[in-house]
This record gives structure tokens, C-alpha cells and sequence, in this order.
């Protein structure tokens, strides 16, 4: 892709952002100890898909669109699962005053 | 690109489902508690209905639809069969179920509509031939089962196993579209056909680590939906804390759907996945790992639902010796031991919920002494646990026999050693529900002794201990049906 710049932008760049994103979307899920923050975490890691997607659809099979449309899908599906985990997160906030996950931890063994 | 075949014909059963769960969450909304009666009959009737069509609409077409997004074949039309039947099963005991709970009761409609729209997701994904209807039809069977798990909402194990077991989703599904965008990104296409011609053209199983990196955080991301070790640590705890019946619907109906799409995808989507060594080597890690930690942990169990977890990793690692070793005797030995799977498995979680719900425990305390009150009930339910064992005259043998075969046959003579030894060593804690339940005095109210079964309950319990002792006995016409349920189009 040419812009007008002279600046070339290759699909390198967009894979290693990517790759980058979805790495600390992964070491937020297994550090962070806030449920939200861990629901932030995931959506940085859909995001990194979104932007794998969206890159490869441009650079590899412009004419297709394909990529474009799968991401329009994970984006539907990433909002939808927000939407749950929210709900689930407040039903137990209003039972437990609490949504820390070291703290939610009756089951075990 | 051609213009968009519309063929309403083809999605028949999954539209009867859809109409139904629709009326049945209408109905619940602007008729309300004098309807709540009805929710079960619909919800049967409807899957009867949709088991009908199946038959008289699709059986004898090969057809792919929807820009080949979704593909009528002898594997998607005998899944839906095994998936309609044994939901059919599962709604009739939700139906019992479902009197001796109280939030399950109070939220009656939307509860049948939730398991309508997970059995919906399991019918598209056998059906799926392309990444995104695979991912669409994974997310439409997890987002109702994170919320079903946690329907107890005033029960604080409930409300954690959800909790738990949406993290845990999430992180799989997040892993497993990174994976398909991956492989999207490799190979161009998103049409499972497409990509597996794409991959012999260019010989990229060899020469392309994209590709194979995608495919590996796939497996990663199916792992965690099937519940195989490394990535079972939901399973346990969302097990123990769910409703039984829940439980129940996750380790059978989810479980197989999961696995429906891991056949989808690797057996047409990357075709020849045994030319590379390393999708090889990650799915017998798997294997190896599932069997050896799901038989070990089970050991201490107290609970039955937390063993019945382990015992459930543990079967999603024998299956995936038949995945390690790809060809098409390994197919029909997956097919095989998924159908023995889900009949014992829903028969012992029927037993388990007839216990919990007379004597209110899920401990395995609770079997105590059953097996001189409620005599039938006990000897179905050591059918269950002994075919679980994969003892001989019962369906786990066939299963265990099938698959163990096809990993010798593919120099995974090792791997299978491993998996029969643990075999033996998982009769220890099968055994052990038998031992309490004739050799161990029940220690509570002497009004529970006698477990209160209903007259349909047993009926199924009995159909369920029929078929898995004739997968033994006329194991030539599973075999037969199994064959030709893998054929893809």
C-alpha cells in the first residue's frame, strides 16, 4: 500500500501490532485480578484479531473482502460477550461487595 | 463470486428450532406463569418436529448453501440426528428438573429458550464449512451456557462457576479467532474446502509457520471448549458449581458440538494435518496430558459432579488419540465414542440428578444404599459407570476398542498403553460410586432412603442402559451408521 508520503506500509507491521496487542491482552487475562480488567484485557486481545483480519483482507485479497466481513462478525459476537459478562459480573457484585477473582473462590480442590 | 444461493430448504430444522424458542420466549414474556406448564411440551414437540424434517427434507440431499457456508452432508445430517435425539432426552428431564428449582422456575421460558438457542449452535456447527460460521455457531452454544451456568443467582457457587467459566470462554474464543485469522492470513480463504485446496496447492503445511502457528492456537482455542488438559481448569469448577442439569447439558450437547467443529475443521479444513509434525505432536500432548490428569485428579474426588469433570477430561483425551491419528477408521472410531459417550454420560448425570433431588446432595456420600432401595435404578447406573471403565459388554468398550485401535495402527502404540493403563486406574474411582452404593450405609433422614424416580425417568434411564449395551452386542450396525456419518460433502 503507497501513500502519498512515500511512506510504504508493509503487512509486517500490522501482524507484529497485532501480535504485540494479543500478547498483553494475554498477559493482562493471567495477571490482572479485576474482573474488569481482565474483560478489558480480552477485548484487547479481539482487537488484535481485528486488526489481523482487516490487514490480511486488504493486502492479500482486496477484491474479496472477506477479512473485512469476519471482522464485522467478531466485533457483533465481542460486544454480545461483553454484554453477558457484564451481567454476570454485576450479579455478583450485588451478592459479594466484591469482583476480585482471588476472592471469588468458595469452589476448589 | 456467484450471487447468494438462497436455500431455505437446507436450514429447515435449525429455522423449526428457532421459530419455537422465539414462541416459547414470547409466549413466556405476554402469557407469563400460567403458561409455564406448557414450556416443556413446546420445547419437545419442537425438537420433534425439527428431528422430522431432518429426515424428510435433508436426509438424501448433499447440497452446500450460503455461499458454502453451510454444507448439507451425511456428517452434518447424522449430527443433528445425535444432537436433536439426545436434546430431546435432556429437555425431558429438565422437566422434572426444573420443579425443585427455584430460580430455574421462576424463569421458566427464558431458560428453555437458552437451551433451544445452544442446541441451535450445535446443529449449525456440524453443518459449518467456513471460519466464520464455525465461529458464529462455537459463540452461539458458549454465550447461553455462561449463562445458564449461573442461572442459580442467589447461590454463590453457581454465580462463581459462571464466572469461571465465561473467563475462561472468552480467553478460548479470543485464542481461537486469533488462530482462524491466522490461518485465514496463510492461506487467503475462509472456506474450509478453500483452504484445504489452497494448502495442498502450495504445499504450506511444510513451508508456512503462519499457517501452522493459526492452526496450533485453534486446537488451543477447541481444547478449551472440549475441556482437555492443559486448558481444563474451568471444567471442575464450573461442573461443580453449575445447576446438575446444566452440568449436565455442558458435558454432552456442548461438548459434543465442540467436538463436531474440531472435526469440521481439521478433517476438511486442513485436510492433511498429519504431513505436519507438529499439529501431530500438539494433539497427542493433548491426549497424553487429558488422560493422565483427569484420571489422577478424579481420584480424590468427594463430589460426583467434580468426578464426573475429571472423568469428562479424561474421555476428551481418548478421543483425541483418534484425532492424533488422521485417517478414516480414526474418524468413525471418534463418531463411535462419542455416541457411547453421551449415552452414558447422560444416563449416569440422570441417576446423579434423581439422587440430588430426593436426598439434596451431590456428594458421592449421597449414592449411599441405593442399590437395595431403588434396585433398577442402581443397576443402570453401574452400566453407566462400568461402560465409562470401557469394560467389555458395554458401548465405552466399542468406543475405547475403535479408537485405541486406529492410534496402534498409526505407531501411537505408546500413547495407547498410556491410555489403558489410565483406564484401569480410572476404575478405582468408578468402582468407588459402586461400593457406596451397596456397601455403604446411608447416614442421614430415614425418610430420604427411597430415591422418588418418575415413571418417565426411568423410562429414559432404561433407553439409555438399552442402547448402551446394544452398541456391544449389534456393534455391526453402529459401525454401519458411523461409516456413513463421516462422509463429508
Amino acid at each position: 500500500m503507497q501513500f502519498s508520503a512515500g511512506l510504504e506500509l508493509k503487512l509486517e507491521y500490522f501482524l507484529a501490532i497485532a501480535a504485540v496487542l494479543f500478547g498483553i491482552g494475554t498477559y493482562g487475562v493471567l495477571t490482572r485480578r479485576h474482573v474488569v480488567h481482565i474483560l478489558l484485557s480480552i477485548e484487547l486481545m479481539l482487537n488484535a484479531v481485528l486488526i489481523n483480519l482487516i490487514a490480511f483482507s486488504a493486502f492479500l485479497t482486496p477484491e474479496k473482502l472477506t477479512g473485512q466481513m469476519f471482522a464485522v462478525f467478531v466485533i457483533v459476537v465481542a460486544a454480545s460477550e461483553v454484554g453477558v459478562g457484564l451481567a454476570i459480573i454485576l450479579s455478583i457484585y450485588r451478592k459479594r461487595k466484591t469482583v476480585d477473582v482471588d476472592k471469588i473462590n468458595i469452589l476448589k480442590g | 463470486m456467484s450471487i447468494m444461493s438462497i436455500n431455505i430448504v437446507y436450514i429447515i430444522p435449525e429455522l423449526i428450532i428457532a421459530f419455537f424458542a422465539l414462541l416459547i420466549l414470547l409466549l413466556s414474556v405476554f402469557i407469563g406463569k400460567k403458561f409455564d406448564i406448557a414450556l416443556a411440551p413446546i420445547s419437545v414437540f419442537g425438537i420433534f418436529i425439527s428431528l422430522v424434517s431432518v429426515f424428510v427434507f435433508n436426509f438424501y440431499n448433499k447440497s452446500s448453501v450460503f455461499n458454502n457456508s453451510f454444507v448439507v452432508d451425511n456428517f452434518s445430517n447424522f449430527f443433528r440426528i445425535f444432537i436433536l435425539t439426545s436434546s430431546l432426552i435432556f429437555i425431558v428431564f429438565t422437566f422434572s428438573y426444573s420443579k425443585g428449582s427455584i430460580y430455574i422456575k421462576r424463569h421458566l421460558g427464558e431458560f428453555y429458550f437458552l437451551i433451544l438457542m445452544v442446541i441451535i449452535g450445535a446443529m449449525l456447527m456440524s453443518a459449518s464449512c467456513d471460519l466464520i460460521m464455525l465461529f458464529i455457531s462455537l459463540e452461539l452454544v458458549s454465550i447461553p451456557s455462561y449463562i445458564l451456568a449461573g442461572y442459580e443467582k442467589m447461590n454463590e457457587k453457581s454465580e462463581e462457576a459462571s464466572l469461571k467459566y465465561f473467563i475462561l470462554g472468552v480467553l478460548a474464543t479470543a485464542i481461537l479467532v486469533y488462530g482462524f485469522s491466522l490461518v485465514y492470513g496463510a492461506t487467503g480463504e475462509i472456506n474450509l474446502k478453500e483452504i484445504a485446496r489452497a494448502i495442498i496447492n502450495r504445499n504450506l503445511l511444510e513451508n508456512n509457520y503462519v499457517l501452522i502457528i493459526g492452526v496450533i492456537l485453534s486446537l488451543v482455542g477447541f481444547a478449551f471448549k472440549i475441556g482437555a488438559a492443559p486448558f481444563h481448569w474451568w471444567a471442575p469448577d464450573t461442573y461443580e458449581g453449575a445447576p446438575t442439569i446444566i452440568t449436565t447439558l455442558i458435558t454432552t450437547i456442548v461438548k459434543i458440538a465442540a467436538f463436531a467443529g474440531l472435526i469440521r475443521f481439521l478433517y476438511v479444513g486442513i485436510s492433511g494435518f498429519k504431513n505436519s509434525i507438529w499439529i501431530v505432536l500438539f494433539l497427542v500432548l493433548l491426549s497424553l496430558l487429558s488422560v493422565i490428569i483427569g484420571n489422577l485428579m478424579a481420584l480424590p474426588q468427594k463430589n460426583f459432579k467434580r468426578l464426573m469433570a475429571y472423568s469428562s477430561i479424561a474421555h476428551a483425551g481418548y478421543i483425541l488419540i483418534g484425532f492424533s491419528s488422521a485417517n478414516t477408521d480414526a474418524q468413525f472410531a471418534i463418531f463411535i465414542y462419542l455416541l457411547a459417550y453421551i449415552a452414558m454420560n447422560l444416563g449416569a448425570f440422570s441417576v446423579a440428578m434423581l439422587v440430588e433431588k430426593t436426598r439434596h446432595s451431590e456428594e458421592i456420600k449421597a449414592f449411599a444404599g441405593i442399590g437395595y432401595t431403588n434396585p433398577f435404578i442402581s443397576i443402570c447406573m453401574i452400566i453407566f459407570l462400568i461402560s465409562m471403565v470401557g469394560l467389555p459388554p458395554f458401548a465405552g468398550f466399542l468406543g475405547k476398542l475403535l479408537v485405541f485401535k486406529a492410534g496402534v495402527e498409526n505407531n501411537l502404540t505408546w500413547l495407547v498403553i498410556i491410555g489403558v493403563i489410565t483406564s484401569v486406574i480410572s476404575l478405582w474411582y468408578y468402582v468407588n460410586i459402586i461400593k457406596h452404593m451397596y456397601f455403604v450405609r446411608y447416614e442421614g433422614d430415614s425418610s430420604l432412603l427411597k430415591i422418588k424416580a418418575s415413571k418417565l425417568s426411568v423410562f429414559l434411564i432404561t433407553i439409555l442402559a438399552i442402547f448402551t449395551i446394544s452398541m456391544v452386542i449389534i456393534p455391526s450396525v453402529f459401525i454401519l451408521v458411523s461409516r456413513n456419518a463421516v462422509v463429508f460433502f
